[in-house]
């Protein structure tokens, strides 16, 4: 994990959308079109130049703010290998909303290197409802089931406030100091949402040897303004045919955000 | 699904079962009375006895597959048997994605029916992964009643499991149920005999009926055999103890045989398995098949 970031200046993330799994109240393909579209995804994403991959339950609304059934996780786990085996690229998982127990047990079974967690510290009103950070427990489970697993937590995660008082800088502070978070993530409002320079900033003041990744909105005419205060980028949204999110990944639309986030190198 | 002429149609839960005479074969197999192999997978990640990558369980689990398959087994379980202690009703996500994972990676390989069971009685978890990893049964424990298992108290899950079974869309995953099952203490049911616990099964839906010795490694009471075929119309599979040796005195009785310790160096479920023990135990098969045509 740590390698990641020294052989990368400037990381592109690719994150997959698996479509709705079996139990979700959107489920409709069988697993083995899921797991065809997601790996189809994923080697758009490596051939259109990213440096690794984020495996998400996109489809899964509406999340649950507690832990995912086991359907979910093991369709998670069905795509995770059939993707590892398709491409060489690092691997993480984020089980929304907020399962990062599960996410380890994905990096632990198909061999991923990283997890993103929404809320890791501090407390959060979401479109789930309140939800509380567990870093104490989430340290102890990774020590237990996935030891080279490095967690990436959002800082005011989007589609979501934060709970009472608490600003940009303390959380960022908090959530590396404190959560021991390996990186931070800032985001906009929503999934697509472009996210205020002046957080990306703010954070960098608060964290200056912290790896500050963007979680939302970036694009090919956005990304060079983020990458000249943060250390990489997770993009989904912006890489679809047409730029709908429902659309399969547009190869031609990753190699062109490799092409500006490479000249930030 | 085509109806053997003497035969009657049942329609249980999940599947589609053809009775012929005595005997109950199950869509599944062609053989009339299918042989299961276990692959006892390495203890998983977070277990107490972890030591493998799951590179390496999955990759030990595909080698077992393909010895099984090349033997001509005609279906093949999956049970994270090492595990020990095992936790009661339910495992972390950590082992429900490794299953999914060795699950898929052994169906790939075998080219078979192949099965889970997740120990101990977390029957959920493994409705879960056979649907994700395009498995065909589970092995479930604690179906119908309860009973004292070293673990502790375990329930009946029928009513959920069926539920959650409709819930997914896995309803081509089959339920195969134990009754009385090995490793437990029956008293709190001494007032219900082994057939009709299997008629409790049947009736709730199950899709298949698994009759044990007192535990693995053990063989079954005939009797216990004889009188859950004459409580039940399900299939009944012999779950543990049956050897090259004794298969003659069980074949006639019982519909399939699923075999672990066995195939396994020095008979014991922690060995490895043994293309020869095998081999032996298939042309022993073989030759009862041939001879009850």
């Amino acid at each position: 994990m740590k390698n990641f970031f020294k052989s990368h200046p400037k990381v592109f993330i690719g994150v997959v959308h698996l479509k709705p799994l079996p139990g979700a109240p959107r489920h409709k393909q069988s697993m083995a079109d899921i797991i065809k579209f997601a790996v189809a995804d994923a080697v758009a994403y490596e051939h259109g130049g990213v440096h690794a991959l984020i495996i998400e339950n996109f489809g899964d609304v509406p999340f649950t703010k507690g832990s995912v059934a086991p359907e979910t996780l093991a369709a998670m786990a069905a795509a995770g290998c059939a993707v590892r085996a398709a491409v060489k690229l690092p691997i993480g998982y984020n089980v929304l909303r907020n399962d990062a127990r599960s996410a380890l047990a994905l990096c632990a079974a198909c061999g991923g290197d990283f997890i993103r967690v929404n809320v890791h510290s501090g407390a959060m009103i979401t479109d789930q409802g309140v939800i509380e950070g567990d870093a104490y427990n989430t340290l102890r489970e990774r020590a237990r089931v996935a030891p080279g697993a490095g967690i990436f937590a959002d800082v005011h995660v989007k589609h979501a406030v934060p709970l009472g008082d608490w600003s940009l800088a303390d959380a960022a502070a908090d959530t590396l100091e404190r959560g021991l978070a390996d990186a931070l993530i800032v985001s906009g409002v929503g999934t697509g949402k472009a996210a205020d320079i002046s957080d990306v900033e703010c954070v960098r003041q608060a964290c200056p040897d912290a790896k500050i990744l963007l979680g939302s909105g970036v694009n090919a005419s956005n990304a060079q303004d983020f990458l000249r205060v943060a250390d990489g980028v997770i993009v989904g949204s912006s890489l679809k045919r047409d730029g709908k999110l429902a659309n399969p990944v547009d190869v031609r639309r990753v190699a062109a955000l490799a092409k500006e986030i490479n000249k930030c190198s | 699904m085509k109806t053997h002429p003497s035969g009657l149609r049942l329609v249980s839960g999940g599947a589609v079962f053809t009775l012929h005479r005595m005997s109950a074969s199950n869509p599944l197999f062609k053989s009339p009375k299918p042989v299961i192999a276990m692959i006892h997978v390495g203890a998983l990640p977070g277990t107490p006895a972890s030591r493998l990558t799951l590179a390496d369980i999955e990759a030990q689990a595909v080698r077992e597959a393909k010895l099984y398959r090349e033997a001509g087994v005609h279906g093949i379980m999956i049970e994270n048997m090492h595990d020990t202690p095992y936790l009661r009703g339910q495992v972390g996500p950590e082992i429900v994605a490794s299953m999914a994972l060795i699950g898929r990676a052994v169906k790939a390989t075998a080219g078979l029916p192949c099965g889970i069971q997740i120990l101990a009685g977390a029957n959920m978890e493994a409705m879960a992964v056979a649907h994700a990893a395009g498995l065909d049964f589970i092995r479930a424990e604690g179906f119908a009643f309860a009973h004292v298992a070293d673990e502790g108290i375990i329930e009946s899950s029928a009513a959920e499991l069926l539920r959650y079974r409709r819930l997914i869309g896995a309803d081509e995953v089959q339920v195969w149920v134990d009754v009385k099952k090995k490793h437990s203490a029956h008293a709190i049911t001494a007032d219900v005999g082994i057939g009709e616990t299997a008629h409790a099964v049947e009736f709730m839906r199950g899709d298949l009926v698994i009759v044990t010795g007192a535990v693995t490694g053990d063989a079954p009471q005939k009797k216990d055999v004889l009188e859950v075929k004459g409580h039940t119309q399900l299939p009944v599979y012999l779950g543990s103890g049956v050897t090259a040796a004794n298969l003659k005195q069980f074949f006639a009785a019982a519909d399939g045989f699923i075999i672990g310790s066995e195939f396994k160096a020095g008979g014991h479920w922690t060995g490895a398995v043994d293309p020869q023990r095998v081999a032996a135990f298939m042309a022993v098969h073989a030759r009862l098949t041939k001879v009850s045509k």
